[in-house]
Protein backbone atom coordinates (compact mmCIF):
# COMPACT_ATOMS: atom_id res chain seq x y z
CA UNK A 1 0.00 0.00 0.00
CA UNK A 2 1.23 3.58 -1.00
CA UNK A 3 0.41 6.71 0.75
CA UNK A 4 -2.32 7.96 -2.07
CA UNK A 5 -3.80 4.57 -1.85
CA UNK A 6 -4.27 4.82 2.37
CA UNK A 7 -6.30 7.71 1.30
CA UNK A 8 -8.99 6.05 -0.94
CA UNK A 9 -10.31 3.19 1.49
CA UNK A 10 -11.87 0.80 -0.64
CA UNK A 11 -15.29 0.72 1.77
CA UNK A 12 -15.81 4.53 0.14
CA UNK A 13 -16.89 2.51 -2.88
CA UNK A 14 -18.68 -0.23 -1.60
CA UNK A 15 -22.15 -0.45 -0.36
CA UNK A 16 -22.81 2.47 2.72
CA UNK A 17 -23.66 0.87 6.18
CA UNK A 18 -26.75 2.57 6.97
CA UNK A 19 -28.17 0.57 9.71
CA UNK A 20 -24.67 1.06 11.45
CA UNK A 21 -24.79 4.83 10.77
CA UNK A 22 -28.47 5.19 11.67
CA UNK A 23 -28.05 3.78 14.41
CA UNK A 24 -24.90 5.67 15.73
CA UNK A 25 -26.84 8.61 14.93
CA UNK A 26 -29.38 7.89 16.78
CA UNK A 27 -27.88 6.89 19.98
CA UNK A 28 -25.66 9.95 19.50
CA UNK A 29 -28.78 11.86 20.15
CA UNK A 30 -29.51 9.71 23.07
CA UNK A 31 -32.63 7.93 21.07
CA UNK A 32 -33.23 4.14 21.78
CA UNK A 33 -31.80 1.49 19.83
CA UNK A 34 -34.38 1.39 16.52
CA UNK A 35 -35.42 -2.25 15.84
CA UNK A 36 -34.56 -2.94 12.70
CA UNK A 37 -37.02 -5.44 10.08
CA UNK A 38 -35.40 -8.12 9.69
CA UNK A 39 -36.72 -11.41 7.67
CA UNK A 40 -35.35 -14.89 6.53
CA UNK A 41 -37.74 -15.72 3.62
CA UNK A 42 -39.61 -13.35 1.38
CA UNK A 43 -43.06 -14.24 -0.78
CA UNK A 44 -42.88 -14.57 -4.47
CA UNK A 45 -45.73 -14.40 -7.17
CA UNK A 46 -44.93 -14.77 -10.56
CA UNK A 47 -45.46 -12.57 -12.96
CA UNK A 48 -48.19 -14.12 -15.39
CA UNK A 49 -47.71 -12.92 -17.85
CA UNK A 50 -45.01 -10.91 -20.92
CA UNK A 51 -43.78 -7.52 -19.69
CA UNK A 52 -45.17 -6.37 -22.58
CA UNK A 53 -48.39 -6.83 -21.63
CA UNK A 54 -48.26 -5.53 -17.97
CA UNK A 55 -49.90 -2.54 -16.49
CA UNK A 56 -46.39 -0.87 -14.33
CA UNK A 57 -47.19 0.79 -11.05
CA UNK A 58 -44.96 3.17 -8.97
CA UNK A 59 -44.60 3.83 -5.53
CA UNK A 60 -42.66 6.27 -3.79
CA UNK A 61 -41.56 7.26 -0.15
CA UNK A 62 -39.62 10.18 -1.19
CA UNK A 63 -42.02 12.86 0.55
CA UNK A 64 -43.28 13.56 -3.21
CA UNK A 65 -46.47 15.82 -3.38
CA UNK A 66 -48.36 18.22 -6.24
CA UNK A 67 -47.00 21.61 -6.11
CA UNK A 68 -50.60 22.17 -5.44
CA UNK A 69 -51.21 20.14 -2.54
CA UNK A 70 -50.26 20.36 0.93
CA UNK A 71 -46.26 19.51 1.74
CA UNK A 72 -45.52 15.98 3.10
CA UNK A 73 -43.96 16.66 6.67
CA UNK A 74 -40.32 16.66 6.24
CA UNK A 75 -39.04 15.15 9.42
CA UNK A 76 -42.37 13.00 9.77
CA UNK A 77 -42.87 9.85 11.85
CA UNK A 78 -45.59 6.92 11.80
CA UNK A 79 -47.31 9.26 8.76
CA UNK A 80 -49.88 6.98 6.46
CA UNK A 81 -50.76 10.17 4.28
CA UNK A 82 -50.73 8.44 0.83
CA UNK A 83 -51.53 10.74 -2.18
CA UNK A 84 -52.46 9.14 -5.57
CA UNK A 85 -50.29 10.56 -8.81
CA UNK A 86 -51.49 11.38 -11.73
CA UNK A 87 -48.82 9.73 -13.91
CA UNK A 88 -49.14 12.17 -16.46
CA UNK A 89 -48.47 14.93 -13.48
CA UNK A 90 -45.67 17.12 -15.80
CA UNK A 91 -42.36 16.92 -13.77
CA UNK A 92 -41.64 20.17 -12.59
CA UNK A 93 -45.43 19.64 -10.77
CA UNK A 94 -43.89 18.14 -7.50
CA UNK A 95 -42.05 19.72 -4.54
CA UNK A 96 -40.01 17.47 -2.25
CA UNK A 97 -40.02 17.42 1.57
CA UNK A 98 -37.80 14.90 3.63
CA UNK A 99 -34.96 15.74 5.69
CA UNK A 100 -34.07 11.62 5.65
CA UNK A 101 -32.08 12.57 2.58
CA UNK A 102 -30.86 14.97 -0.32
CA UNK A 103 -33.55 16.00 -1.87
CA UNK A 104 -31.67 18.69 -4.41
CA UNK A 105 -31.46 16.59 -7.86
CA UNK A 106 -35.07 15.15 -7.77
CA UNK A 107 -36.13 18.76 -6.92
CA UNK A 108 -34.24 19.67 -10.45
CA UNK A 109 -35.85 16.38 -12.45
CA UNK A 110 -38.50 14.40 -10.06
CA UNK A 111 -37.46 11.47 -12.33
CA UNK A 112 -33.80 10.62 -10.56
CA UNK A 113 -36.26 9.42 -7.51
CA UNK A 114 -39.92 9.33 -9.02
CA UNK A 115 -39.11 8.04 -13.28
CA UNK A 116 -42.27 8.55 -14.30
CA UNK A 117 -41.23 10.22 -18.16
CA UNK A 118 -38.99 7.18 -17.75
CA UNK A 119 -41.88 4.53 -18.15
CA UNK A 120 -44.15 6.69 -19.78
CA UNK A 121 -41.21 6.16 -22.37
CA UNK A 122 -40.78 2.62 -21.62
CA UNK A 123 -45.00 2.39 -22.09
CA UNK A 124 -44.40 4.34 -25.70
CA UNK A 125 -41.65 1.63 -26.58
CA UNK A 126 -43.25 -1.67 -25.72
CA UNK A 127 -41.36 -2.81 -23.09
CA UNK A 128 -44.43 -2.46 -20.85
CA UNK A 129 -47.90 -3.26 -21.41
CA UNK A 130 -48.95 0.54 -20.62
CA UNK A 131 -48.15 2.62 -17.56
CA UNK A 132 -51.04 2.68 -14.59
CA UNK A 133 -53.86 4.95 -13.82
CA UNK A 134 -52.65 6.03 -11.00
CA UNK A 135 -49.35 5.92 -8.87
CA UNK A 136 -48.57 6.41 -5.37
CA UNK A 137 -46.85 8.42 -2.68
CA UNK A 138 -46.66 7.70 0.93
CA UNK A 139 -44.51 5.59 4.01
CA UNK A 140 -42.70 7.93 3.39
CA UNK A 141 -40.14 9.44 7.00
CA UNK A 142 -39.49 6.99 10.32
CA UNK A 143 -42.94 4.71 10.50
CA UNK A 144 -42.66 2.55 14.02
CA UNK A 145 -45.74 0.79 13.04
CA UNK A 146 -45.24 -2.14 11.40
CA UNK A 147 -48.47 -4.00 12.45
CA UNK A 148 -50.32 -0.85 11.10
CA UNK A 149 -48.44 -0.92 8.01
CA UNK A 150 -48.41 -4.91 7.11
CA UNK A 151 -52.25 -5.13 8.68
CA UNK A 152 -53.96 -1.98 7.51
CA UNK A 153 -51.96 0.56 5.43
CA UNK A 154 -50.54 -1.81 2.54
CA UNK A 155 -53.64 -3.79 2.34
CA UNK A 156 -55.89 -0.77 1.68
CA UNK A 157 -52.61 0.26 -1.42
CA UNK A 158 -53.48 -3.39 -2.47
CA UNK A 159 -57.20 -2.44 -2.98
CA UNK A 160 -56.24 0.61 -5.00
CA UNK A 161 -53.67 -1.74 -6.97
CA UNK A 162 -56.67 -4.54 -7.68
CA UNK A 163 -59.13 -1.46 -9.00
CA UNK A 164 -56.52 -0.14 -11.18
CA UNK A 165 -55.25 -4.06 -12.19
CA UNK A 166 -51.78 -3.49 -11.79
CA UNK A 167 -49.81 -6.08 -13.16
CA UNK A 168 -46.29 -4.84 -11.62
CA UNK A 169 -45.65 -2.28 -8.60
CA UNK A 170 -42.02 -0.80 -8.59
CA UNK A 171 -41.08 0.79 -5.40
CA UNK A 172 -38.59 3.62 -4.71
CA UNK A 173 -38.13 4.28 -1.15
CA UNK A 174 -36.55 7.01 0.14
CA UNK B 1 -41.40 0.30 2.01
CA UNK B 2 -39.68 -3.11 2.22
CA UNK B 3 -42.82 -4.28 4.30
CA UNK B 4 -45.17 -2.87 1.94
CA UNK B 5 -43.63 -4.83 -1.16
CA UNK B 6 -43.60 -8.09 1.04
CA UNK B 7 -48.00 -7.36 1.65
CA UNK B 8 -48.53 -6.34 -1.78
CA UNK B 9 -46.43 -9.22 -2.86
CA UNK B 10 -48.17 -11.84 -0.75
CA UNK B 11 -51.63 -10.18 -2.06
CA UNK B 12 -50.85 -11.27 -5.68
CA UNK B 13 -49.25 -8.58 -6.95
CA UNK B 14 -45.24 -8.78 -8.26
CA UNK B 15 -42.99 -6.29 -6.66
CA UNK B 16 -39.70 -4.62 -6.99
CA UNK B 17 -37.86 -2.50 -4.84
CA UNK B 18 -35.18 -0.05 -6.23
CA UNK B 19 -32.93 0.20 -3.43
CA UNK B 20 -29.91 2.58 -2.13
CA UNK B 21 -29.57 0.81 0.88
CA UNK B 22 -28.08 -2.46 0.37
CA UNK B 23 -27.96 -3.55 4.06
CA UNK B 24 -31.38 -1.97 5.19
CA UNK B 25 -32.94 -4.21 1.94
CA UNK B 26 -31.24 -7.06 2.82
CA UNK B 27 -32.63 -7.03 6.36
CA UNK B 28 -36.02 -6.15 5.31
CA UNK B 29 -35.80 -8.65 2.52
CA UNK B 30 -37.85 -7.77 -0.22
CA UNK B 31 -39.58 -9.63 -2.73
CA UNK B 32 -37.14 -8.79 -5.60
CA UNK B 33 -34.92 -5.73 -4.84
CA UNK B 34 -32.11 -3.99 -7.46
CA UNK B 35 -29.33 -1.97 -5.75
CA UNK B 36 -28.15 0.53 -7.15
CA UNK B 37 -24.65 2.05 -5.22
CA UNK B 38 -25.98 5.69 -5.53
CA UNK B 39 -26.71 8.04 -2.59
CA UNK B 40 -30.82 7.96 -1.36
CA UNK B 41 -32.01 10.66 -3.01
CA UNK B 42 -30.40 8.99 -6.84
CA UNK B 43 -31.49 5.58 -7.35
CA UNK B 44 -31.91 6.25 -10.65
CA UNK B 45 -28.83 8.45 -11.10
CA UNK B 46 -28.96 12.07 -11.74
CA UNK B 47 -30.85 15.15 -13.48
CA UNK B 48 -30.67 14.80 -17.22
CA UNK B 49 -29.56 11.63 -17.24
CA UNK B 50 -32.28 9.76 -19.38
CA UNK B 51 -30.62 6.78 -20.37
CA UNK B 52 -29.25 5.63 -17.14
CA UNK B 53 -32.27 6.81 -15.24
CA UNK B 54 -34.57 4.39 -17.80
CA UNK B 55 -31.88 1.61 -18.05
CA UNK B 56 -31.90 1.32 -14.12
CA UNK B 57 -36.03 1.28 -14.39
CA UNK B 58 -35.60 -1.06 -17.08
CA UNK B 59 -33.35 -3.63 -15.36
CA UNK B 60 -35.86 -3.69 -12.02
CA UNK B 61 -38.76 -4.69 -14.13
CA UNK B 62 -36.85 -7.07 -15.93
CA UNK B 63 -35.81 -8.57 -13.12
CA UNK B 64 -39.64 -9.09 -12.01
CA UNK B 65 -39.41 -11.14 -15.30
CA UNK B 66 -36.58 -12.94 -14.45
CA UNK B 67 -36.02 -13.57 -10.19
CA UNK B 68 -36.44 -16.83 -9.65
CA UNK B 69 -35.69 -16.66 -5.86
CA UNK B 70 -37.44 -15.46 -3.40
CA UNK B 71 -35.97 -12.06 -1.90
CA UNK B 72 -33.25 -11.90 -4.20
CA UNK B 73 -31.50 -8.53 -3.97
CA UNK B 74 -29.24 -7.99 -7.32
CA UNK B 75 -26.42 -5.81 -7.57
CA UNK B 76 -27.09 -3.11 -10.59
CA UNK B 77 -23.64 -2.42 -12.16
CA UNK B 78 -23.23 1.60 -12.09
CA UNK B 79 -20.40 4.26 -11.08
CA UNK B 80 -21.51 7.06 -9.28
CA UNK B 81 -18.16 8.54 -10.45
CA UNK B 82 -17.28 10.04 -6.89
CA UNK B 83 -18.14 8.67 -3.23
CA UNK B 84 -21.64 8.30 -2.01
CA UNK B 85 -22.72 10.83 0.86
CA UNK B 86 -25.28 10.46 3.20
CA UNK B 87 -26.95 12.74 5.25
CA UNK B 88 -25.18 11.06 8.74
CA UNK B 89 -21.69 10.86 7.43
CA UNK B 90 -19.75 14.34 9.22
CA UNK B 91 -16.81 13.00 7.25
CA UNK B 92 -18.43 13.60 4.20
CA UNK B 93 -19.05 17.53 5.21
CA UNK B 94 -22.12 17.10 4.72
CA UNK B 95 -24.46 18.38 7.37
CA UNK B 96 -27.89 19.08 8.44
CA UNK B 97 -28.72 22.67 9.80
CA UNK B 98 -32.05 23.81 11.39
CA UNK B 99 -35.33 23.16 9.66
CA UNK B 100 -37.05 26.56 7.55
CA UNK B 101 -38.71 27.60 10.55
CA UNK B 102 -41.86 28.47 8.14
CA UNK B 103 -41.51 25.62 5.40
CA UNK B 104 -40.19 22.97 8.26
CA UNK B 105 -37.72 21.95 4.97
CA UNK B 106 -34.53 20.88 6.15
CA UNK B 107 -31.58 23.47 5.18
CA UNK B 108 -28.52 22.01 3.44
Amino acid sequence: MDDNSSEETPERNGPINYIDLIDRTYQAKGYPQYDWSRNEDAPLTPLRRHLRQCTVGLLTSGGISYKSAAPFVADAKNDFRLDEIDPYTPSDGFQINDSYYDTRDGEKDINVIFPLERLKELAEAGEIGKIAKRYWSGFMGRIYKRGYVMQTAAPALVEELKKDEVDILVLVPA
Amino acid sequence: MGLVSRVVEEAGIPTVNVSTGRDITAAVMPPRSLFINHPMGNPFGRPAEIERQKEILLAALHMVEDCKSPGELRDFETDWGEPVKTLYDLEFGFKMGEPDPETGKQQF
